[in-house]
């Protein structure tokens, strides 16, 4: 397997968490595989540029995205943006949910619809898992496991 | 990129792979040779609450390699993106009986490792290309009186402030010739590629520090310190203990290493920066000494490359194997191996018969490193920077043609850009790929070429009789009067204390008859520093703390200008503070205010503590004993003696333009400073609400001054 992961967000949004629960919750999946995990970000404490790649495959490789990641999650747009052989498949969180929604918890909603479609090899059990154990605050798990299992019904 | 089979390219590819087997257990190696012992990590693994196998990004590993490796003591200051190593050095080194410190700048720092590393301690700083540039006066110093010493320096995009998120290898001519003097450059540098490497080249740079007693450098570029990657850390490794005092004279001679004599050790012994010879007799005149020691330290440099190739308890070369017929040679170090290792596995699918060399010393270099390959006809150097080990490169390959690939703008090398531009070297499709490829070789892009030689007419002064053959260069348009207003939004934090500055500032300005045509704004670097660079206004904003420096040259360029100087409490009164303190002292022949935004800690880097960090507040790193704070009023009104000095909160808004008003009229006679305490919502008044409450910082508010 071979995938590339970029997560697009501003500084504040836990970006960089989701990252890691999509990490931890890969590896819940599968220990063997190779996963690098790098920021990308701006001078600025919140509200700048912060963005979270991530490299999966089944041995290590270079930890670099090349050219356009298979898989985009773009917090600021609500909508994540999929390059597989048949072509680009967009997927957007709609208006109406939307507009209920925290910044910082989009990538969650967004996550969710991707592994209800099977777009990435994750199983519903294994990122709520890694939610709780990535999450800081209980206050945090509970808010991100809600929106990934709302993202999860879309 | 698909990834291909494999074992078809097995055949063509090199992978100097790290040997892992040689870095465990190596007991028969280690009764050989005094100073080695085995060390478990368990407890350093258990202190840090992960197994041998794990996930650690670079600044991670470098810390757990730096405590494995006995490291005992560390003094850094934050700088991104290294901040990493200093948090984690903080939070563990005094469990393992270390001490660390964070001084006001990176030369306290280094000035203070070097000095625990001659009083017997394994010593360690990290910091970032600007920090770097900043230490080399006292590098040398260390070179000179042979001080073990390791120096991580997370690369990012320069020179000066540059980009320091985005990560680059940057640094390597800074590092390799950085120091004054002959022999400034005996040190050695080694480039991890890995969080795995991360870890096990710092247990190896400091076996090298203090084997062969020399600086040596980790050239971690700033994408790799921040990689979390999956690590699996040996039960055991080898480290090296420096043989101490046996009664030899202190220093070496002709290339040999002597025994180390501490500071406060049995007997008395001196260290300075004058020239001696192994006995320590110092002279600053005997040209037979700086003859003698000069060649022994270059004898000493030279000497280690060729022990660092073959000794396994380095650990840094594996096993080579080169098919004859080999056609590329792709060379790299750091983070750009990654890529050059993937890149030649689809080159040679490819039918690009190709092998990879990964550098994993930068310096000194060594001719033996490349003897298996000397006879591959083609190399290309694949560097993320602007080809900064190519000229050393270079010359070990004297039968090839050498091709330099080389990527400065602050992203990794993909394996996909390096594969293309390998390939087109070998494509023999079109004229246009072949010029390509022979003006690589050259060092020179085709645009480059065309361009200088349009760029042919130079402009020549000629003799003239004191009139100026020309006219001078002036602005054209006639000058207006424009207000200062906010030209470009920043996105400060929600809640930041830096937008209320702001808000409260320009309609006084305004008010007082300031404009750009004569007012000049000065800042550093901070959040407090990025207030006047969100003004459309004439602005000098400088390196980290240096924010003085400017404002007083711009005080005596421009003498009736009013001149503001707007920055944070670490820019100013920590790494700033010498500055602040001596434009304190000429008050009068340097009028201008100084608006320090105080937010009582380092808010761009993660909410480490400043000089006005209150005793007992809750900062991103926890000390044993905080230090008092400095009382600005006491250390400026009363103790330089400037004649007005102002405290208030930016809560307080009608205060706070009643002071900035004031201060701007005085500003135009003497030097005015204000201290704005203005919260930090990010980090530090997360967990200090009651040090930042309305009531609290009222009481601290005043205005002190002299007629």
């Amino acid at each position: 397997m071979e995938l590339s992961v970029i997560l697009f967000g501003k500084g504040g949004y836990g970006v960089h968490t989701l990252g890691r629960v999509m990490r931890a919750a890969l590896l819940k999946e599968n220990p063997s595989l190779y996963i690098a995990l790098a920021v990308d970000y701006d001078t600025v404490v919140k509200g700048g540029v912060s963005n979270c790649h991530l490299i999966i495959s089944d041995e290590p490789c270079n930890p670099v995205v090349e050219g356009k990641p298979d898989v985009a999650v773009d917090y600021v747009a609500s909508r994540a943006i999929l390059r597989t052989r048949d072509g680009v498949l967009y997927l957007g969180i709609p208006a109406e949910a939307n507009r209920r929604l925290s910044e910082s918890v989009r990538g969650y909603v967004l996550l969710g619809m991707l592994v209800a479609r099977e777009y990435l090899p994750l199983s519903k059990e294994a990122v709520h898992a890694a939610i709780e154990a990535e999450c800081k605050t209980p206050r945090m798990c509970l808010a991100n496991q809600n929106a990934f299992g709302k993202g999860f019904e879309l | 990129m698909q990834r291909p089979l494999v074992f078809q390219s097995a055949l063509y590819i090199i992978a100097l792979e790290l040997d892992l087997e040689a870095f465990v257990n190596r007991e028969e190696l280690v009764m050989k040779k005094e100073g080695w012992s085995v060390v478990e990590t368990k407890e350093y693994l258990k202190a840090f609450g992960i197994s041998n196998k794990t996930i650690l990004n670079g600044n991670h590993a470098c810390a757990l390699g730096a405590l494995v490796a006995g490291c005992k003591f560390f003094a850094g200051y934050p700088i991104t993106p290294s901040s990493g190593i200093l948090h984690m050095m903080t939070k563990y080194l005094p469990l393992f009986g270390g001490q660390w410190y964070t001084p006001e700048d990176e030369i306290a720092s280094i000035g203070m490792c070097i000095t625990a590393s001659l009083c017997g301690r394994k010593a360690m700083t990290a910091t970032s290309g600007p920090g770097f540039s900043l230490m080399q006066e006292e590098l040398g110093a260390a070179i000179l009186n042979e001080a073990p010493l390791v120096v991580v320096n997370a690369m990012r995009v320069g020179p000066s402030t540059g980009q320091p998120t985005k990560p680059s290898s940057a640094d390597i001519n800074c590092m390799i010739h950085g120091r004054h003097g002959d022999a400034g450059d005996a040190v050695v540098i080694l480039s991890p590629r890995s969080a795995q490497e991360c870890f096990s080249m710092t247990v190896t740079a400091f076996n090298i520090a203090e084997e062969w007693r020399t600086p040596v450098f980790l050239a971690l570029d700033g994408y790799l310190s921040q990689l979390e990657e999956q690590v699996n850390i040996p039960e055991q490794v080898l480290v090296y203990e420096r043989i101490k005092d046996s009664g030899e004279p202190p220093f070496g001679k002709d290339g040999d290493i002597s025994n180390f004599v501490p500071i406060g050790g049995i007997r008395p012994q001196a260290y300075t920066g004058v020239m001696h010879d192994s006995d320590g007799n110092r002279s600053s005149y005997r040209a037979e000494i700086a003859e003698g020691y000069i060649a022994h330290l270059l004898a000493k440099h030279r000497s280690i490359a060729p022990v660092l190739k073959k000794d396994a308890r380095y650990s840094l070369f594996g096993k080579e194997a080169i098919a004859s017929d080999t056609e590329l040679l792709l060379v790299s170090y750091g983070i750009a191996s990654r890529a050059s290792k993937d890149a030649a596995v689809h080159l040679a699918d490819m039918g690009i018969k190709t092998a990879y060399l990964n550098l994993p010393v930068l310096w000194p270099l060594d001719s033996s490193m490349f003897e298996a390959y000397k006879n591959i006809p083609q190399v290309v150097v694949a560097e993320n920077n602007t080809g900064q080990m190519l000229p050393f490169i270079a010359p070990c390959f004297s039968k090839a043609k050498i091709s330099s690939f080389a990527k400065w703008n602050g992203t990794p090398i993909q394996t996909g850009e390096l594969v293309c531009f390998c390939e087109r070297l070998f494509s023999k499709k079109t004229k246009t790929s072949e010029t390509l490829a022979a003006l690589e070789t050259a060092g020179v892009s085709a645009q480059q070429k065309e361009k200088r030689e349009n760029n042919a007419t130079l402009v020549r002064w000629h003799e003239y009789n004191g009139e100026v053959p020309f006219q001078l260069c002036e602005s054209v348009h006639e000058k207006e009067e424009s207000e200062i207003l906010v030209h470009k939004l920043y996105p400060f934090c929600p809640g930041c204390g830096h937008q209320s500055f702001i808000d409260q500032l320009l309609p006084v300005l305004s008010e007082c008859g300031l404009s750009n045509n004569n007012t000049i704004f000065v800042s550093g670097i901070g959040c407090g520093s990025i207030v006047p660079a969100t003004f459309d206004a004439h602005l000098i904003k400088t390196s980290h703390g240096r924010a003085f420096n400017a404002a007083r040259a711009a005080r005596l360029e421009y003498p009736e200008r009013n001149i503001i100087v707007i920055s944070g409490d670490g820019d100013l009164v920590n790494i700033g503070c010498s500055h602040l303190i001596h434009t304190a002292r000429g008050k009068n022949r340097f009028p201008m205010v100084c608006f320090c935004l105080d937010n009582a800690n380092y808010g761009m880097t993660g909410g480490q503590p400043s000089a006005t960090t209150p005793c007992g507040a809750s900062t991103s790193i926890s000390s044993p004993e905080s230090l008092e704070p400095f009382d600005l009023k006491k250390l400026l009104y009363d103790g330089c003696g400037i004649d007005f000095f102002a405290s208030v909160s930016v809560a307080d808004h009608e205060y706070l333009s009643e002071v900035i008003r004031k201060a701007i009229i005085v500003s135009r006679k003497t030097f005015a400073f204000v201290q704005v305490f203005s919260h930090c919502t990010a980090h530090f008044v997360k967990n200090n609400r009651d040090l930042f409450s309305r009531d609290n910082l009222k009481e601290q508010q005043g205005i002190w001054e002299r007629e």
